[in-house]
């Protein structure tokens, strides 16, 4: 009997000290701080934007309060930055270091300015943060590809792209009138384009079959 | 007993009194970060042209822009509308395919992760907006003579896109269309007879 009772109780702290290792090793919960509704609201009214001129000042005066974070992958960041970033791709933005990190940087309110290769690739990641309550995290417009039009490569012979990527590139409705109008008069110029490679194309490869 | 009462304390430690509609902050992160949320203007395209019952398109742009011009069928929920209640039903649907869409992605994106957060199922966004459907849907470039086979059956399809969601150039020329398509079939044939 005192041998079964003994096995029962070495047992019983196995599982104890399983149970209580599992729990120590499991991530703090990471939750939302703003509903829905908020980050909408916070996203509507732009003012997490940071315009590219802005952060070109910012660099040249030191004691500034931005931090930039790049998203993109270490390969990128290698290949060329802007001074003085952080590399944290986004798919590890949450692991816990990078997540201490951006929270003592939010504490100590130093502004964090999120930049990917262009707006969009820092865009969800910005409201990922500001939703679980990180909240001087901003974007930063045009993205590195802008940045390094202005500072890296200013002679380029490539216009700038306009970082206003939201604002309509065309007229479309007109577009579709220029497209109607083009192919209504003349609709034998568009299908010899279209059907003259593919022909090209295949007969040489059924020579070559036999 | 003692193994009983154990079990049921872990049990209960590892409950989690999380919202059960939202999904969690990592598994949003987890969400985006493949860019598997994207479908591109080809995708779309070749959807609204075939019909998919299950296409549910959404312009996140305001009134005004959306009665300028918006894809076809496409309806218009503008971006600080989106988490109003009276369209939960449609976006609860798990039947649809929901894509949005704006002139680039930001603002489409935008509405996808809020929604997302909530747990809906089956939400997309059309990669590039509005502004790269203009570039590759309304004016493909011709790809150049040394591009590979699939440059060409990607502009063709885009060509007859276009001609799809031109509007009027579909009238313009029906009859002159299917006539040249079939001669260049007939030599096809010809051509791989001989040959063997």
């Amino acid at each position: 009997m005192d041998g079964k009772n003994k096995i029962l109780i070495i047992v019983a702290a196995f599982i104890l000290l399983i149970i209580l290792g599992i729990l120590s090793v499991r991530k703090p919960d990471i939750g939302y701080q703003l509903t829905p509704r908020e980050a909408l609201d916070n996203a509507l009214s732009l003012v997490d934007e940071v315009f590219p001129e802005d952060i070109v000042y910012a660099l040249e005066d030191s004691a500034s309060g931005y931090q930039l974070i790049d998203l993109r992958t270490p390969y990128d960041f290698l290949q060329g930055h802007i001074r003085k970033a952080v590399n944290i791709p986004s798919s590890v933005l949450l692991q816990e270091d990078n997540l201490l990190f951006l929270q003592k940087l939010d504490k100590d309110s130093v502004t964090i300015v999120l930049y990917g290769n262009n707006q969009s690739q820092a865009n969800l990641p910005w409201m990922l943060l500001k939703q679980i309550g990180i909240e001087n995290v901003k974007v930063l417009l045009g993205g590195y590809d802008y940045i390094k039009g202005i500072l890296i490569d200013p002679y380029a012979v490539e216009d700038l792209p306009n970082y206003l990527v939201e604002e309509p590139a065309f007229d479309f409705a007109s577009l579709l009138e220029i497209n109607t109008s083009a192919s209504g008069e003349s609709p034998d110029n568009h299908q010899p384009e279209m059907i003259m490679p593919v022909r090209k194309k295949k007969s040489t490869a059924a020579e070559g079959g036999c | 007993m003692v193994l009983a009462i154990l079990l049921s304390a872990g049990m209960f430690l590892f409950e989690e009194p999380d919202n059960a509609s939202e999904i969690s902050p990592e598994n949003l992160l987890l969400a985006f970060s493949d860019d598997s949320h994207y479908w591109s203007t080809d995708l779309v395209a070749d959807k609204i042209i075939k019909q998919d019952p299950a296409l549910l398109l959404i312009d996140v742009r305001n009134p005004d822009e959306y009665l300028d011009f918006s894809l076809p069928g496409a309806l218009n929920i503008p971006l600080e509308n989106i988490l109003d209640p009276e369209w939960e039903d449609y976006f609860s649907a798990e039947d649809y395919d929901i894509v949005f869409f704006s002139n680039d992605e930001i603002y489409a994106d935008q509405a996808w992760i809020l929604l997302q957060r909530q747990d809906f199922k089956n939400l997309r966004v059309m990669k590039g907006g509005l502004n790269h459907w203009a570039v590759t849907i309304l004016q493909p470039p011709i790809p150049k003579q040394s591009d590979p086979e699939e440059a060409f059956a990607l502009y063709s399809f885009r060509m007859a896109a276009r001609q799809y969601f031109g509007g009027g150039s579909i009238d313009a020329a029906p009859a002159s269309q299917p006539e040249k398509i079939e001669i260049t079939r007939k030599k096809k044939s010809t051509a791989a007879e001989g040959g063997c």
